[in-house]
């Protein structure tokens, strides 16, 4: 690195003694060019890595403080769940119906009062929709 | 009367462009050869579409250029005027529109606005989080020496005139413009439409190069996921890289400041309109004048030389010599993170932004369809726009 400065600088010198930059040699321009090129990317390179390990430990402290603060916050949720009784959705329930129930409920709320859901679980013996349907078309025919 | 009214016509027939083409062939079937040459490029941008934003107004200012007797420009008050500078008063009380189009390019005031767009529309993310890319970038611009020397060594142009030839290489128009309208302003009118040409042909001129310089095996190599980049660093990377440049070579400083301004400007999310004007409205204003301008320097008398022939040969040298800096590059990047670099990355690093990224990622899905070298291409793209921008500033500082 120190000789290429020494060369370059001897270069530039060389060129500047030539009448005003007019007629640098070709070898000069070429090497020094190229060189110089290199090197200030080379330079980016070393800055940006720098900045990328300090961003990259921030990033780390972050996340490991967010981790701990997380495994408390779900500790404490668990526990308000219990107390307060939050929506228990039967496994299998896909968030979509969930979605939609709450959806519909909520509508209700301005008009009829407010409503809590405690659970969502399907009906136990209840009939398929697909069944419901060809019950009431036969209660309709008849 | 009838007297009166045949002067009158035969006036206006001998006023007319085709009586100047016609009636003198031997001297003008130059400008013929222009308006034919203006059609070809037209077609190229119409059907082909080739770098159509850029190539139709060049090829339409060609035309005009070449119009016998429209005088559109006045060349004659910006290059060999007494002073060594543009002859204001003739542009002023004499000139006309394309006279005061070319004024921007000149004095060099398009670049540097072409690149305040470009910054608004990059994202250097994909350079953050992989910054060894920016060697490639400087591998790419070996081309810009090649063609240097050759111009100078073999073929007897001027340094300043080998150096503004060179710049081809970088691929990037507006940074060939703003060099030779510095250091070789007679040689605009080719320059730009060899760098423009070439930049077009990028998905043709590359592929045998990449594929000739790599194994089907390196070509099929899949590379790691890049690191996300977070806002703050994306906000940082702008500043530092002015500071770093600018300070380093002063003279890149139109071009790297206004490239930084209008990135910083996307990035920090404050100046949403300003960053939308920037990126629209009047890059896409300034790039009809640059077109317009740029074009209008194309007369036959300038343009149809041997010099002209030497530019575009040289041209296509600096060319394939950077995509070849950067395929090598990458290779030895390759070999040195044992296999971890796909080294037709490398070829993205000379500039032509994105359309050089995109030929790496087609050649790589040729041997593996589910490589997605895109991305990973970006780094040394983007890197290149940079290395080019620092290559332009240590010409202009040795040369000018």
């Amino acid at each position: 690195m120190a000789n290429f400065l020494r060369f370059a600088a001897a270069a530039a010198v060389r060129t500047a003694a030539l009448d005003g930059k007019a007629n640098p040699d070709i070898g000069v321009v070429v090497l020094t060019g190229f060189g110089l090129v290199l090197v200030v990317l080379l330079v980016m390179i070393l800055v940006l890595m720098i900045e990328g390990k300090i961003f990259s430990s921030i990033d780390q402290k972050k996340k490991n403080k967010n981790s701990s603060s997380s495994s408390d916050a779900s500790g404490k949720a668990n526990v308000q769940k219990a107390a307060g009784g939050a929506v228990a959705v039967e496994a299998g329930i896909s968030q979509e119906v969930v979605a939609a129930i709450m959806a519909a409920i909520s509508c209700m709320d301005t008009a009829a009062g407010r409503f809590e859901i405690r659970a969502i679980t399907r009906a136990k013996g209840s009939r398929g929709a697909w069944n419901m349907a060809g019950s009431l078309d036969n209660e309709n025919k008849n | 009367m009838l007297s009166a009214l045949k002067d009158t016509v035969l006036s206006i027939i001998q006023n007319s462009g085709f009586f100047a083409i016609f009636g003198n062939f031997i001297e003008n079937w130059g400008f013929l050869v222009m308006i034919i040459v203006a059609c070809v490029l037209l077609y190229l941008a119409i059907v082909k579409k080739f770098e159509p934003l850029l190539l139709l107004p060049i090829a339409f200012g060609m035309l005009l250029a070449n119009l016998p007797g429209g005088g559109i420009i006045h060349m004659e008050y910006f290059v060999g005027t007494a002073t060594g500078h543009p002859d204001f008063m003739n542009i002023l009380y004499n000139g006309g529109l394309a006279d005061m189009l070319y004024l921007g390019v000149k004095l060099g005031i398009y670049p540097p606005l072409i690149f305040l767009g470009i910054g608004t529309m990059t994202d250097f993310a994909p350079l953050i989080s992989n910054p060894k890319s920016l060697i490639l970038g400087a591998a790419a611009q070996l081309g810009i020496f090649v063609a240097y020397a050759g111009a100078n060594g073999l073929l007897g142009f001027t340094p300043q005139q080998a150096g503004a030839i060179g710049i081809i290489g970088g691929a990037d128009g507006p940074t060939a413009i703003y060099v030779t309208s510095i250091l070789a302003p007679e040689l605009l009118g080719p320059i730009a439409v060899a760098a423009y040409s070439y930049m077009a042909l990028v998905p043709i001129i590359q592929p045998p190069i990449m594929k000739l310089l790599t194994t089907k095996k390196e070509r099929a190599i899949v590379m790691k996921q890049l690191r996300p980049v977070s806002k703050t660093e994306k906000i940082i990377f702008p500043i530092v890289v002015t500071l770093l440049v600018c300070l380093i070579l002063p003279d890149a400083t139109p071009l790297v400041g206004m490239l930084m301004l209008g990135n910083l400007m996307k990035e920090s999310g404050v100046v949403e309109r300003i960053n939308k004007t920037a990126g629209n409205e009047l890059m896409n204003i300034i790039t009809i004048f640059l077109g317009i301008s740029v074009g209008c320097t194309t007369s036959a008398n300038t343009f149809l030389t041997l010099q002209t022939v030497f530019i575009i040969v040289l041209g296509l040298i600096a060319f394939a010599v950077g995509t070849a800096g950067g395929v090598l590059f990458g290779k030895i990047m390759c070999w040195a993170t044992h296999g971890q670099i796909n080294p037709l990355i490398g070829s993205a690093g000379v500039s032509a932004v994105p359309m050089a990224a995109r030929v790496s990622q087609k050649v790589g899905q040729e041997e593996n369809p589910t490589n997605f070298l895109l991305m990973h291409a970006m780094g040394p793209n983007v890197a290149g726009v940079i290395g080019s921008a620092v290559a332009a500033g240590i010409l202009i500082n040795i040369l000018g």
